[in-house]
């Protein structure tokens, strides 16, 4: 594809990024900044701010608590996006595979998406609450015992699943975009030449998808990290004994629980610097494996 | 549907697009935590509004509605008018006050819970309320160990408003199904396990006891069994150091509770998860619940939808001595450096919440006792408490308390930071991830450390 020239006026280019523009520095970059800087002082309120140097940093460093934090983060990350992309794939496949019924089904895997993260988390709470939860008496049915609000692993479990099942529906929208690309043409061919369903799912149509995926993986990452705060503030705070106490949930009780202003956008600054590292090495492996086609 | 792909331009586009959005979303959490930190001092407050009192406060459900009601009688007596503003929790005012006062736009009067006392009384900006009383203010008909914590320096600082205590209810049906004597609820934690064996035992419900796992349940047994939860007189006698967890009270509390969760008797709602433990006990998965006061009119709303009688009775002691619950709750707080005029309609708000007649409708409407001993005497001549027993309680457990140093409640600056390092630990502990020792050890030293980054 050939670059175009939109516009050939730069005022007018400039005119009508300046909304974007603006935004980006007045909640984005500027905001950053001052987190690096106050991550240098001593802030809370009704307090002077007192340069303190890289203390707050030599605080986390001290901190166990902050290092098994930063491993559940890591660990709970990783297994939303792999969680997250194994179901959406197999969703899709099989939405992709009916004869049908297909928007029926399609909403209804999207549906979660569609709710704000606060609902979903409440929701959830009460489907799997250990006392009162519907789906609790079917599992203690089973012979299970659930018991989350003491057990720090089927905690870890529960505020995943809750985080997976409410981020299938935004993967399901995009992979399905995507495998209605895949040419029909390689669809007949692979069936004609005898490939099976899970061949053809993973040999033929995930390698056409890559770009698509990449980008999932991306912002599953992103969620991981980011965006499952509702559902460890709504289910867990942070417990049972800090088994959910991920990244964003400590720096934010930091912040605003604790007022410890400096420690927090010191915890922001190394969360900013992991998720940006762990970013540059997704986009250097998906190089090597990614088929933006042409 | 979804039939195109998302973006369907060239490579670099597409990635450069990522790389961009993608570090934009991770600066998100960056950007989140700048620009809390105000000037700090200087001028003086600002009301937030010019044409009426602004109050910020906690209460939802029906105790906010009571709090409404006494506003709207407070406007049309005075022709003053108020502003109620609801901030969904004792934090969100706390977060939201703390903010106000450093940016020096303020609201009248806020609502602070007694556990973050410390922290509004050290920013040095709220104005003792005393001040702000008329001279002929009956001072001295509050109840002395409730006005004995919001006093400091021999001045009336916050004027105590919703106070409760933490108590027992049961449910009476249950005890009798379980061929307990519903007229003789356990005392000590000793017979709490002993009538929550046998209920659930004979399968009458699922665990014997709940409540929200809060430091508060916690600084009530301490408080009921005379010991101190911090040094320096729980802060009231200068700053405090250390959190108290070598002694008898602690290891008998923490050893009974993990026995109580360990044999299935506790039922763990969550950490602060108060509306869990009344839904525990309601739906009757627990039959006894420790909680506030203040739940009494719910609960016999709650136990009559529910078909089952209600009931209540003091706080269970750790062995059997019983010095007094904690003594707590919230109170009103004024900015410092308002006009004249308007620390006059505060006065008057101030004089008309602490009225016998307004603590009464309160009392009523809500279950947290009157602070005035003019309101409880006109309640005991009314004859209510007979009518109403469950009232009684509460304030029985009140009067009947000791007027000692641990009865009043923590009084220390990182008040968050102790109350959430006390309840994580207390799960670590009853779930047997830690042993009691170890688990009172570590509690102790991780508040000493939030209390020498405080103070220090």
């Amino acid at each position: 594809m050939a670059t175009r020239e939109v516009f050939t006026d730069r005022l007018q280019a400039g005119a009508l990024l300046l909304p974007t523009m603006l935004v980006s520095v007045v909640f984005l970059y500027y905001p950053t900044l001052r987190a690096v800087v106050l991550s240098l002082y001593s802030a809370s309120f009704a307090r002077e701010d007192v340069f303190v140097g890289p203390e707050n940093y030599a605080r986390l460093l001290a901190s166990p608590e902050y290092f098994t934090s930063a491993a559940i983060s890591v660990a709970f990350a990783a297994a939303i996006v792999v969680g997250v992309m194994l179901v959406a794939l197999y969703v899709t496949f099989l939405v992709h595979e009916i004869d049908y019924g297909r928007s029926v089904y399609l909403i209804s895997a999207v549906w979660p998406y569609a709710l704000p993260p606060a609902v979903a988390g409440l929701v959830f709470l009460f489907l799997v609450h250990p006392t009162i939860g519907i789906v609790t008496t079917y599992v203690e049915a089973a012979g299970l015992e659930v018991n989350w609000f003491s057990d720090g692993p089927q905690a870890f479990l529960v505020v995943l699943v809750a985080a997976i099942w409410k981020q299938v529906g935004y993967n399901v929208i995009f992979m399905t975009a995507a495998m209605n690309n895949v040419p029909a043409s390689l669809t007949e061919t692979a069936k004609l030449d005898g490939v099976s369903r899970t061949k053809r799912l993973f040999r033929v149509y995930v390698p056409m998808m890559s770009p698509t995926l990449v980008f999932l993986v991306v912002i599953n990452t992103i969620y991981g990290f980011f965006g499952t705060f509702a559902f460890v503030d709504l289910m867990t705070k942070g417990g049972p004994a800090g088994a959910t106490n991920v990244l964003i949930y400590d720096l934010w009780r930091t912040a605003f629980q604790f007022y410890d202003f400096g420690l927090a956008s010191a915890k922001s600054v190394v969360l900013f610097v992991v998720v940006g590292i762990l970013m540059y090495v997704q986009f250097r492996i998906s190089d090597r494996y990614t088929f933006y086609g042409g | 549907m979804a039939e195109r792909s998302p973006a369907p331009s060239g490579p670099v586009s597409r990635r450069t697009v990522l790389r961009t959005s993608g570090a934009a979303v991770a600066g998100l959490g960056l950007a989140g935590c700048a620009g809390l930190t105000g000037s700090g001092g200087g001028a003086s407050a600002q009301p937030i509004s010019d044409d009426e009192l602004t109050i910020w406060h906690a209460m939802g459900g029906g105790n906010g509605e009571t709090l409404q009601g006494l506003v709207d009688r407070f406007q049309s007596e005075t022709g003053v008018s108020a502003n109620l503003v609801f901030q969904d929790s004792y934090e969100g005012v706390l977060t939201k006050t703390l903010g106000a006062l450093d940016s020096g736009e303020v609201p009248d009067l806020a609502q602070i819970d007694s556990l973050f006392a410390q922290q509004v009384l050290g920013t040095g900006k709220v104005e003792p309320v005393e001040n702000l009383l008329s001279e002929d203010f009956p001072v001295d008909d509050f109840l002395p160990n409730v006005t004995s914590f919001f006093t400091a320096d021999g001045t009336l600082q916050s004027m105590p408003f919703n106070n409760s205590n933490a108590i027992m209810y049961y449910n009476r049906t249950a005890f009798e199904e379980a061929g307990l004597d519903p007229d003789s609820p356990p005392t000590t934690l000793a017979e709490v396990r002993e009538y929550s064996e046998t209920l659930v035992d004979e399968g009458v419900t699922e665990a014997g006891i709940t409540w929200p796992n809060h430091v508060w349940f916690v600084e009530h047994w301490y408080s009921v069994d005379g010991q101190l939860l911090f040094d320096a007189e729980n802060g009231h006698d200068g700053q405090p150091s250390t959190l108290l967890t070598d002694n008898e009270t602690a290891r008998s509390l923490y050893e009974w509770w993990t026995g109580m969760a360990a044999d299935g008797l506790y039922s763990n709602p969550g950490i602060e998860a108060w509306g869990e433990a009344t839904s525990t006990f309601l739906t009757g998965n627990a039959a006894m619940l420790l909680t506030s006061t203040a739940f009494v009119t719910g609960a016999r709303n709650g136990a009559e939808e529910n078909g089952f009688e209600v009931d209540n009775a003091f706080y269970p002691t750790v062995d059997g001595d019983r010095t007094g619950p904690v003594i707590g709750g919230a109170s009103w707080f004024v900015p410092s450096g308002l006009p004249d005029d308007r620390r006059e309609e505060i006065g008057q708000f101030l004089e008309f919440m602490a009225s016998p007649e307004s603590q009464i409708e309160w009392h009523k409407g809500t279950g947290y006792y009157p602070i005035r001993r003019a309101a409880v005497d006109r309640l005991e001549s009314d004859g209510w408490f007979e009518q109403n027993p469950m009232y009684r309680t509460t304030i029985d457990q009140l009067t009947e308390s000791a007027d000692s140093p641990p009865t009043k409640r923590m009084l220390v600056g990182p008040a968050r930071q102790s109350q959430t390092t006390i309840q994580d630990t207390s799960v670590e502990i009853f779930n047997g991830s830690t042993s009691v020792d170890e688990g009172l050890s570590q509690m102790k030293s991780t508040v000493e450390g939030h209390l020498e980054q405080y103070y220090g």
